[in-house]
């Protein structure tokens, strides 16, 4: 695992929940302190996304290997899926990934 | 001890770096070689000069002197001639009969749309285009500025700008706190410029103000998002007068090394966009990067605000390129003429280029376009025709957007809203294509272009050292930067605690 692989998962968590919650993380916090990154996580489960789900078990897996992350994986999940959402996050990932290292 | 530092050993420290001794280095060649066609401010001075009749205070009358009589002249007697009198080469007085109404209309106008540009202008263009926390005090920076060098401007920098001095590098003191401007309505007299005797000195006073507060501001772009507000306001305060006013007084004041030469600058591509440019550039590499640059995205908080502060630096700039003129007249209209069409030149190209290179024209991309057309006519504005100006603009458009985006990658530099690569690339473009397609029908000079590129050269490099110069002691002094923390804050809450909801 790379420190810019866990910040490009983080910046596609703190995209999603601004966008769904209007809710802003501190994306470098996340990588440094755990207790913050839990709660973060803990979060973006909440929001029955499915794409957010999958961020937030990337990021886990990331940040505290995999087996903590198959442990802490919510029995029941909410899998019905949101497609217009799903899509805008996606299309809003594309849209900020432009303004990485450049504002042109 | 040489000549020079005899002469301004009493100027301060700064005269005596190596950026002032390089300066001088390369301007003194240039004085050593004039253009062969090199006029002394001729776009300013010489209609208006040839009609100044009365006798100023430190002006010079008008002669009359005895013509010598012909060889083959029947009476022998002389015969008294009246001849022009020489240009001035201070602020004078004159009578109010000798105020151009229509002038003084259009330059209180041009003055008020070139305060525009910086207030809302490019406070909107900036703060549109940084992330939410940073939005206002980005825009308090330009707001601060205006303020700021209103103050230094009355108090120093027009005398240091715009009066003769003892040298062709720097302006004298006469004009400390406006010292000798005046409007006396008892005797119907005021003063005014040398350099605009249709106007009065009053408003030549403000509209190149309104130049000088603009030019600073435009750096702020460079450092944005991670400059201590106490550190801007004393490096704009020391930048004004050590790099601005010298560089104006060399480029504009009839008796300035670059203005007897005959360098071209109608509207101040070298005075104000190279310059701004360069320094923006020093300050970027000087602050470093902002926390996590390069690996987050830094998106812009809103695009609205940046396209009504490009419409609004659009609009303004009429004032400046046309304003420049310093009357009413044709060339005035040519330069507004060929302001507009270099704009959207340039702004039709960047789109295109973008077009090409991501399957979209984007909001930013039309802003910046037009930003660097309007950049980049401003030195040719008075001397080039509908042909130029296409040229111009399509050149703009091409090299800003590679300033902005290849350049900037190449230079691995934090320049966070492009200053550098819109302003000085667009300003080098601009001051090298003046050379190139001048009219002498337009301005009665012809235009050389190893000068503009010596003019452009020197300017980068004088404006780049003392900038950093002045950088290492606020640095020293004060600190250049916010804490990591308040960069996360974000400066709104940091330096102002103040925030947008």
């Amino acid at each position: 695992m790379n420190e810019s692989e866990k910040l490009s998962v983080a910046g596609l968590i703190s995209i999603a929940l601004r966008r769904k919650l209007n809710r802003v993380i501190d994306v470098e916090w996340m990588l440094h302190n755990e207790d913050y990154a839990r709660e973060v996580m803990r979060i973006a489960r909440k929001q029955d996304m499915t794409e957010l789900t999958h961020y937030a078990e990337r990021m886990e897996e990331l940040i505290f290997g995999k087996a903590a992350a198959v442990q802490s994986v919510p029995i029941a999940q909410d899998t019905k899926r949101e497609p217009s959402t799903v899509n805008d996050v996606e299309d809003e990932v594309v849209i900020e990934s432009q303004y990485i290292g450049a504002l042109r | 001890m040489s000549w020079y530092q005899n002469r301004n050993s009493k100027r301060g420290l700064w005269l005596s770096t190596p950026a002032f001794l390089l300066f001088m280095l390369v301007s003194v060649n240039v004085a050593a070689e004039p253009a062969p066609n090199a006029v002394q401010q001729p776009d300013l001075m010489a209609p208006a000069m040839a009609q100044a009749v009365v006798v100023p205070a430190s002006g010079t009358p008008q002669a009359s002197v005895a013509a010598p009589a012909p060889v083959d002249a029947a009476v022998s007697l002389p015969v008294p001639v009246t001849v022009p009198a020489p240009p001035a080469t201070a602020p004078y007085s004159v009578g109010f009969d000798k105020i151009n109404a229509g002038d003084t209309a259009w330059m209180l106008t041009s003055t008020a749309l070139v305060l525009l540009m910086t207030i809302p202008g490019l406070a909107l263009f900036y703060a549109g285009m940084v992330r939410k926390k940073n939005v206002l005090a980005t825009a308090l920076q330009s707001f601060t500025i205006v303020c700021l060098v209103t103050i230094i401007w009355v108090v120093l920098g027009y005398s240091l700008a715009f009066t003769p001095g003892a040298s062709q590098f720097i302006g004298g003191l006469d004009r400390f706190m406006l010292h000798g401007m005046f409007y006396d309505k008892a005797s119907s007299t005021l003063s005014v410029s040398h350099i605009a005797p249709s106007i009065p000195e009053s408003v030549y006073v403000m509209f190149q103000l309104t130049f000088a507060i603009i030019t600073p501001a435009l750096i702020t772009g460079a450092f944005a998002e991670r400059m201590k507000f106490t550190a801007m306001v004393v490096f704009m305060t020391l930048w004004s007068l050590l790099v601005y006013a010298p560089v104006a007084h060399v480029m504009w004041e009839p008796s300035g090394l670059f203005a007897t030469s005959g360098m071209l600058d109608f509207a101040g591509g070298t005075v104000v966009h190279i310059n701004a440019g360069v320094a923006g550039l020093v300050c970027a590499y000087m602050l470093g990067s902002r926390r996590g640059y390069g690996r987050e995205p830094f998106s812009p908080n809103n695009l609205i605000y940046t396209m009504i502060g490009a419409a609004l630096l659009w609009v303004g700039w009429f004032g400046f390129n046309a304003g420049s003129a310093v009357a009413s007249d044709g060339r005035a209209g040519m330069a507004m003429l060929v302001t507009q069409i270099a704009t959207a030149s340039a702004a039709l190209t960047w789109m295109a280029i973008e077009w090409i290179r991501k399957s979209h024209a984007t909001m930013l991309g039309a802003c910046s376009g037009a930003v660097a057309g309007l950049v980049a006519i401003t030195p040719a504005s008075g001397f080039v025709g509908v042909g130029g100006a296409l040229a111009i603009g399509l050149a703009a458009g091409f090299f800003c957007f590679w300033g902005a985006t290849g350049l900037k990658h190449m230079l691995r530099v934090d320049d966070s809203l492009d200053v550098f690569g819109i302003h000085g690339v667009g300003g080098i473009v601009g001051a090298i294509l003046t050379g190139v397609f001048a009219d002498k029908a337009l301005s009665g000079v012809d235009a050389n272009l190893m000068l503009q590129v010596i003019g452009t050269v020197s300017t980068l490099i004088y404006s780049g050292v003392v900038t950093w110069i002045i950088l290492l002691l606020v640095d020293a002094v004060i600190g250049l930067r916010v804490s990591e923390d308040d960069e996360l804050d974000g400066l709104d809450i940091s330096q102002h605690a103040e925030r947008v909801i």
